[in-house]
């Protein structure tokens, strides 16, 4: 197992490096940098060349990307042995370091919040994210799988008619269109809930654990019901289906045969089993859930990374965009390691090797 | 019975009476009422979206034409909507139409608007998934029918896309599209092509976007379904008459795989409806002024406090057309995966 969990980590690597590269070439292809502009006037030439230097725009694709994996030391280290290496005569001009690297930890220095590490921004927003996606997470398996099970239990009856109807809708309106309602209803009319902001500014325990308190939920309950909704439904649709194929298996028979209690058969010997399509989503989830965040922490107001990366793609912020990517990168692919194992666990059949 | 039936006709010795495998389908579509009933409401939209022009009598997809209907939201009271400008619930313009959902922050019709969304939802709808059925068959046919290194090559590059956050780059793509986009001295091919993107309100790079997000799904499952019918007799026959890979391909394979790949991508249209509603609500879909629910959604949701009656037109529109996708390609699964009908 953990020489899986090694071979799957190094394989992930070079599939991270080129996504921040694909990522670090497009943003540079865009017209308009980062520092064309200030608001609506254009910056001087002097004092934009003076910024791209001090962010080593100047310098060759090849070589910026290095020393952003790498750290500008190393780049500076290698054309100071070997200067033939062509770029090398600008590099060499460019005695102060901004980055240390990816690789030690380094995500940059954001081009717009001048002086600001990207490490403070991501520390800052990642958790907030991280912290929505995850209740939502918890709220779509809460609903879905209960639902789930009941519609399968109750296999054409009106209890599964209207699970399946209410799954349906609930896949089909989407959390652009619940959040703003629930702002409507909630938060002008019955002024019940906060519309807008986060309940626990960070840090946190542990760096994600919030503090459990009334004002935290308060203005965490719109946002995760809006995102939840629609995992909930896909989950729920997936149980449903996965539970109905598995109660008609020969072993499920066998465990009734016994004479064991109709619910130790469904919760110990059906559920397990059905519970493996639904963990295989959880993966591909992690990816909408992504998507999900940008939508509503632009729709809540709420601090969280999505809203940090959309923005940086308006300010050409090349930096925090990269680095942002990278980490949902790292996000995706942990997830899905994350569900191979679970998946392995669930089902011995299934072996890691 | 119908898995009889199926198998009949593979053997090519269908009775006289019976219908092809595709009519066939659609006759069981047919008995599936929420099916039946969201083909209806989709054939409506498609309606809508071809005579959106002639159907409202507004012509209000542009800016300036706007200035048109001000009078309208001129007569209203200010005090009445006293916190946005050009949004009011109701109003009547000075030739007498009614706003039957209200005007939107620049006093534009939101009915108008929500008819002239209907386009871009479809065409993506359509066109993407075009986009995505074609490169992800042939490329899973080729897949599939080559086999060994080149198979394996061919999917390791599709695991390798698989992992990655792709959404991100289709947002980085857009972006540099729409920048691409702004640039107007380009000539020769790629201004022709920036020309038509521009009167297409930024769609083309939409759908190359889009069709690029999603081709990895149905280059998997038409690979499956090539493996499991390139070992079968009909292709052995075609083999031994010498027929090419190609004619094999297209005209023995493709007809055999071609459903449940239809399948898949009709379950997939939901989702580029959703993500050109998303990439247009982040302000990275088609360009304003060309109405599109997602641009409607933002425009909303940064109004919600004020003028709450705009989400109305953009949000019912978009749940109801997903909605009905969705009963579509859970009937369309339902007729052709055997194993689904009880």
């Amino acid at each position: 197992m953990l020489s899986y969990i090694i071979r799957r980590t190094l394989v992930s690597i070079p599939v991270i490096l080129l996504m921040a590269f694909v990522v670090f070439y497009l943003i540079r292809q865009v017209p308009a940098g980062p520092f064309d502009f200030v608001g609506d006037r254009a910056l001087p030439p002097a004092i934009r060349e003076n910024l791209e230097k001090r962010y080593h725009l100047d310098w060759p694709l090849m070589w910026q990307f290095t020393s952003y994996v790498v750290g500008d030391d190393v780049a500076l280290g290698v054309c100071n042995v070997a200067g033939f290496i062509p770029g090398c005569d600008i590099i060499k001009e460019t005695p102060e370091g901004v980055s240390r690297g990816l690789i030690r930890g380094d995500l940059g220095e954001s081009m717009k919040q001048r002086g600001r590490s990207i490490n403070t921004i991501v520390g800052n927003s990642f958790p907030v994210s991280l912290q929505l996606g995850i209740l939502s997470i918890i709220l779509g398996l809460l609903i879905g799988i209960p639902a789930g099970v009941l519609a399968a239990l109750r296999q054409n009856s009106w209890v599964d008619y209207l699970a399946s109807f209410v799954a349906v809708l609930g896949l089909s309106i989407p959390s652009m269109v619940i959040g703003p309602v629930l702002i409507v209803v909630f938060a002008v009319k019955l002024g019940w809930l906060p519309a807008a902001q986060w309940g626990a500014p960070p840090p946190y325990t542990l760096g994600i654990i919030p503090p459990l308190t009334w004002d935290f939920f308060k203005h965490t309950i719109m946002p995760v019901i809006a995102l939840g909704t629609g995992l909930s439904a896909s989950i729920a649709r997936l149980t449903r289906a996965s539970l109905l194929q598995v109660i008609r298996e020969d072993y499920i028979r066998t465990a009734r045969a016994k004479g064991l209690k109709e619910r130790v058969v469904i919760v110990r010997h059906a559920l397990k089993n059905s519970l493996i399509p639904v963990v295989t989503i959880l993966g591909p989830m992690v990816a909408g859930v992504v998507t999900g965040t940008f939508v509503i922490e632009l729709i809540f107001a709420i601090p969280g990374m999505g809203k940090y990366f959309i923005d940086s793609i308006t300010n050409r912020d090349y930096t925090l965009i990269t680095s942002v990517s990278v980490i949902y990168g790292v996000l995706l692919v942990a997830a899905n390691m994350l569900v191979d194992i679970t998946y392995g666990w669930l089902d011995p059949r299934i072996r890691l090797d | 019975m119908a898995v009889a039936q199926q198998t009949v006709t593979h053997d090519h010795v269908a009775p006289k009476n019976a219908k092809g495998p595709w009519a066939d389908a659609f006759t069981r579509l047919l008995k599936n009422p929420a099916a039946v009933v969201s083909m209806l409401f989709i054939l409506f939209l498609l309606l809508i979206a071809i005579l959106a022009e002639q159907l409202n009598p507004y012509v209000l997809q542009g800016f300036s034409d706007a200035v048109e209907v001000q009078p309208a939201y001129a007569k209203q009271t200010l005090a009445d909507n006293s916190k946005s400008f050009g949004a009011v619930s109701t109003g009547t313009t000075t030739e007498g139409f009614v706003y039957w959902l209200g005007a939107d922050h620049l006093g534009r019709d939101i009915l108008s608007r929500t008819m002239y969304g209907a386009r871009v939802s479809l065409a993506v709808a359509f066109i993407a998934s075009a986009v995505s059925l074609f490169i992800g068959l042939v490329y899973g046919l080729v897949s599939g029918y080559a086999g060994g290194r080149v198979d394996d090559l061919m999917m390791r590059v599709v695991d390798l896309l698989y992992g990655l956050p792709i959404i991100i780059i289709v947002i980085l793509l857009q972006v540099y599209f729409k920048a691409l986009g702004r640039q107007t001295d380009v000539s020769g091919f790629v201004g022709a092509v920036l020309n038509l993107n521009r009167s297409l309100g930024g769609l083309l790079f939409l759908f190359v976007a889009l069709g690029a997000l999603n081709w990895l799904g149905m280059a998997r499952i038409a690979r499956g379904q090539t493996l499991s019918y390139k070992r079968q007799e009909f292709v052995e026959a075609a083999e031994a008459v010498g027929a090419t890979p190609r004619r094999i391909l297209f005209t023995h394979l493709l007809p055999n795989i071609l459903g449940p790949c239809i399948v898949a991508e009709t379950l997939a249209i939901p989702g580029y409806i959703l993500t050109e509603a998303f990439l247009s609500f982040i302000g990275l879909g088609v360009d304003p002024p060309t109405a599109s629910w997602g641009i409607m959604l933002n425009e909303s949701y940064k109004a919600i406090r004020s003028s709450p009656h705009m989400i109305v037109g953009p949000a019912v529109a978009l749940s109801l057309t997903v909605l009905a996708f969705n009963f579509l390609g859970d009937g369309l699964r339902d007729v052709f995966d055997p194993r689904m009908r009880e």
